[in-house]
């Protein structure tokens, strides 16, 4: 069943005990940062975390719901799948989807979002759950968001998820670089001699915006009419009450504002994506104009930090097949790509391979797509025989198929992403790609073939399966 | 009460919120090195806390920025 809006994926986790919810009180550091990790290092262990929503974060009247998206099953359930679907077949399924681009969102009147609206001397961002969320943070930060900007000239919206640190009751800071959307409007806005650019903020969102949120689509495409497509009917926006600009309408929580061109502020620390602290910046800040929300609002928060966390799992998909389907234009043997968001850093690619020397075909395809380029800095190439969402198997495949001395392509001076440890601003470096499939002719062929599962395997899994249970 | 930075121990501070469930917690902010903490947190966070000198903060850029030339 696909959810309608935030609370109905609520009310769907908690009927497939995906939720845990806490009625106690409990302190807002370092507590609920503590129990995002805890969950997250339950899903990875195997055994499965819960998503978390905390009734009484001390202090606050307003609830917190975290680590929604936080495992493959729950990323199902936002897609309106079975949660015990393989990720290989959700990867499948999103890919479809990206094809039903775009389902134009609706405009309606009276939204959900803007039951309470306030303004001036009532805009208060402290009353809402800010958490810090490792020890290492610079304040408490907004992590799961759709951030809404336009471009100044074509009008044209964007949203994307970005972290934000609490700076006073009505200021908050936007970090962003000029790759990102929001940058190139900013920039634009910049060139073109404005002051100052509006902005929106959208927390408590349909799970679907959320995904579309935070997926690489093309610049030119809208995020909301990509949300339509991932859940299969459009998403009803709304005018902003204080901006120029449309937000969905059943969000819980809507932050207005103007970011003035050229004012920063000090921002910083933040443990980041890839398990590092990213370091101190200057950074522009919003000015907030106007808060609105639902009545009896649900704040929704988001555990980052030592992979895997909810980023993890709410951009997988999404950063996977837009590289997929990029470099397939080029590579059509491309079979299928793994991309968390933990590794932008590290891609594995799955290949139909005919002839020698194709995988540098399908290398020089993926290191072309935006993405790749951008942040990627090892690729692991593997048959298709090997998925390559399964770890275990793509181990077998370097271990098997990997040769150190012919196998290694180094490609230097090359972009690289800035929140890589490595080289933490550096921003450009040396990639390298592993070939760990099986070599072609003319290429020495191993004479030795593979050991098949015997016959009757199958039929046997499911009995033992069914006896097991 | 002055309040000190846990970051740059600058006593310019500006409490930016109180809990809106009355007496559980006050929220901070530093004018100097915009480090935000809760008073609850003080007792245990100062050694996580990555000590800013004067010199480091004024060196802080934001070396993306379009209107830097």
């Amino acid at each position: 069943m696909m959810p309608k809006d935030f609370r109905d994926f609520l009310s769907i986790l908690d009927a497939q005990k995906e939720l845990v919810r806490f009625s106690e009180e409990i302190p807002p550091e370092p507590d609920i940062g503590a129990m995002g990790r805890a969950t997250c290092d339950m899903e990875m262990s195997g055994g499965g975390g819960p998503a978390l929503f905390c009734e009484n974060v001390s202090g606050y009247k307003i609830p917190l719901a975290f680590c929604l998206h936080a495992s493959n099953r729950r990323v199902a359930l936002a897609l309106g799948m079975d949660k015990k679907t393989p990720v290989l077949e959700l990867f499948r399924e999103f890919n479809r989807r990206w094809d039903k681009y775009p389902v134009q969102p609706v405009a309606v009147d009276n939204p959900p979002c803007q039951e309470v609206i306030k303004k001036g001397p009532q805009i208060d961002l402290t009353e809402f759950p800010i958490v810090r969320w490792n020890t290492g943070d610079g304040g408490p930060y907004v992590c799961k968001n759709a951030i809404i900007t336009k471009d100044p000239e074509t009008g044209q919206q964007n949203a994307g998820l970005y972290r934000m640190q609490l700076k006073d009751k009505a200021r908050i800071c936007v970090p962003f670089i000029p790759a990102h959307d929001i940058g190139r409007h900013y920039q634009k806005a910049q060139t073109m001699g404005l002051k100052e650019i509006e902005i929106a903020v959208a927390l408590g969102n349909d799970p679907a915006l959320n995904i579309a949120s935070c997926s690489p689509i093309p610049p030119d495409w809208d995020e909301f009419a990509f949300a339509g497509a991932l859940r299969g009917a459009p998403l009803a926006m709304t005018r902003g009450a204080t901006v120029d600009l449309m937000v969905p309408a059943t969000s819980e929580i809507i932050i207005e504002g103007k970011v003035t061109i050229g004012k920063t502020h000090i921002e910083g620390p933040f443990g980041e994506f890839p398990g590092y602290y990213s370091d101190l910046r200057r950074t522009p800040e919003l000015e907030v104009t106007a808060v609105t929300h639902r009545k009896n609002p649900i704040f929704e928060g988001l555990y980052i930090g030592l992979p895997l966390t909810e980023c993890d799992w709410l951009s997988q998909l999404a950063n996977s097949v837009s590289v997929l389907r990029q470099a397939r234009q080029l590579a059509p043997e491309l079979e299928s790509f793994n991309l968390a968001s933990s590794w932008v850093l590290v891609g594995i690619a799955s290949m139909r391979k005919r002839y020698a020397g194709q995988d540098k075909k399908v290398m020089s395809a993926i290191l072309a797509t935006p993405h790749a380029s951008y942040g990627m800095k090892l690729l692991i190439i593997v048959d298709h025989d090997v998925d390559p969402f399964n770890l275990d198997q793509v181990m077998w495949a370097l271990a098997t198929r990997f040769n150190p001395a012919t196998g290694v392509t180094f490609i230097n001076e090359a972009t690289m992403n800035p929140l890589d440890p490595i080289a933490p601003g550096k921003a450009y470096g040396t990639k390298m790609v592993l070939n760990a499939t099986e070599p072609k002719p003319p290429q020495p062929v191993p004479a030795i073939g593979i050991v098949k599962p015997p016959p009757e395997t199958e039929r046997w899994r499911g009995i033992l399966e069914k006896r097991w249970k | 009460m002055d309040r000190k930075c846990l970051r740059c121990d600058r006593t310019d501070c500006t409490c930016i919120g109180d809990s809106p469930v009355k007496g559980k917690w006050q929220l901070f902010r530093c004018n100097t090195c915009s480090f935000v903490w809760r008073n609850t947190e003080e007792s245990y966070l100062e050694p996580y806390v990555t000590k800013l000198s004067e010199e480091r903060i004024r060196s802080i850029i934001w070396s993306y920025d379009p209107t830097l030339k």
